[in-house]
């Protein structure tokens, strides 16, 4: 191995929950997540002789994963068959009462999924890792402004969108 | 804030007007574990990747396999290639096989074409004997 197998598996440890996370909430399934984030490992593994401190290590991660998981998006979205697949096995019948049976979080994120790629990377970046614009800047090559601008579009979207679908915990502002 | 601190200080909010909505979404987007045995795998593909899994006669077999077949585009384009090789040396082959039946025909056509020659001469010096024994005078 490239490095030790030991010091691997200790940086997969520390972190395989951002990684796999950033994966499965761009991608929005467990398994093209997990697939995503081993192939982000295996890079890792294969370029870990040119990272030079922990810190580069986490910035290569967080962007590896979003371009990784970006691609893997584009991949999907051009396999028409891949989209009839999704289709048949979403659940088509009348949805449950959503106040009983799915959490604010969990409706959340799933409005997150709703994005665009862009603005879901952006804020992602910013409520999950709980990074400064400017950090997320580095991470997508976008100037600060940009990602500033991507963020508040985010949000808005988001909260317009919860606003509709959540009412009983979102107002739109007046 | 380190969201995989054990103990986070909370992040400034973008902005007040969304302050609120900000702290639900920051609760909605907490890290979640990979599935269990994660990085196993992870650790299992790296060492298949440098073929340490694999018994040591096949890795040998392997490696003294000749490069090019270890790539897949390389190799249909060899194939590819190879087909079209063939196809030109086929070409070839059939065309000649032609010109030379075509070299028959005309030699055949020839010689026959020299016996209806030698035919006809001796019935014209038979004809000129006749007519000579005859007494009819005959010019060339």
């Amino acid at each position: 191995m490239a490095i030790p197998e030991t010091q691997f598996r200790s940086l997969i440890q520390s972190h395989q929950r951002m990684v796999f996370s950033l994966a499965l909430r761009l991608l929005g399934d467990y398994e093209t997540a997990e697939e995503v984030a081993q192939d982000v490992f295996l890079e890792l593994y294969r370029s870990s002789e040119r990272l030079e401190s922990e810190d580069h290590i986490r910035f290569w991660l967080r962007r590896t994963a979003k371009h990784r998981a970006i691609d893997a998006l584009r991949r999907r979205s051009k396999r028409p068959e891949s989209l009839a697949d999704e289709w048949m096995e979403q659940d088509h019948s009348p949805p449950f009462d959503p106040v009983t049976h799915v959490s604010t979080e969990a409706r959340l994120e799933s409005l997150l999924r709703t994005l665009p790629e862009g603005l879901r990377a952006a804020v992602l970046l910013r409520y999950q890792e709980d990074m400064l614009p400017e950090e997320i800047a580095a991470v997508l090559g976008q100037s600060a402004a940009s990602v500033k601008s991507q963020l508040h579009r985010g949000l808005t979207l988001l909260r317009r969108k919860a606003a509709v679908t959540m009412k009983e915990y979102f107002r739109e502002p007046v | 804030m380190n969201p995989y601190d054990t103990n986070p200080k909370p992040a400034e909010p973008l902005s007040p007007e969304f302050s609120e909505f900000e702290y639900q979404l920051r609760n909605s987007l907490r890290p979640v574990d990979p599935p269990a045995g994660f990085a196993d795998r992870v650790l299992a593909r790296a060492r298949q990747s440098e073929g340490l899994d694999r018994p040591p006669k096949q890795a040998l077999a392997e490696s003294s396999r000749p490069r090019i077949f270890a790539f897949p585009g390389l190799r249909s384009r060899l194939w590819a290639g190879s087909a079209i090789a063939a196809m030109l040396l086929a070409g070839i082959v059939t065309e000649e096989n032609h010109r030379m039946e075509q070299r028959h025909k005309a030699e055949e056509a020839q010689r026959q074409f020299e016996a209806a020659l030698q035919v006809t001469d001796r019935t014209l010096d038979h004809v000129r004997q006749q007519l000579s024994r005859a007494g009819v005078p005959f010019q060339q």
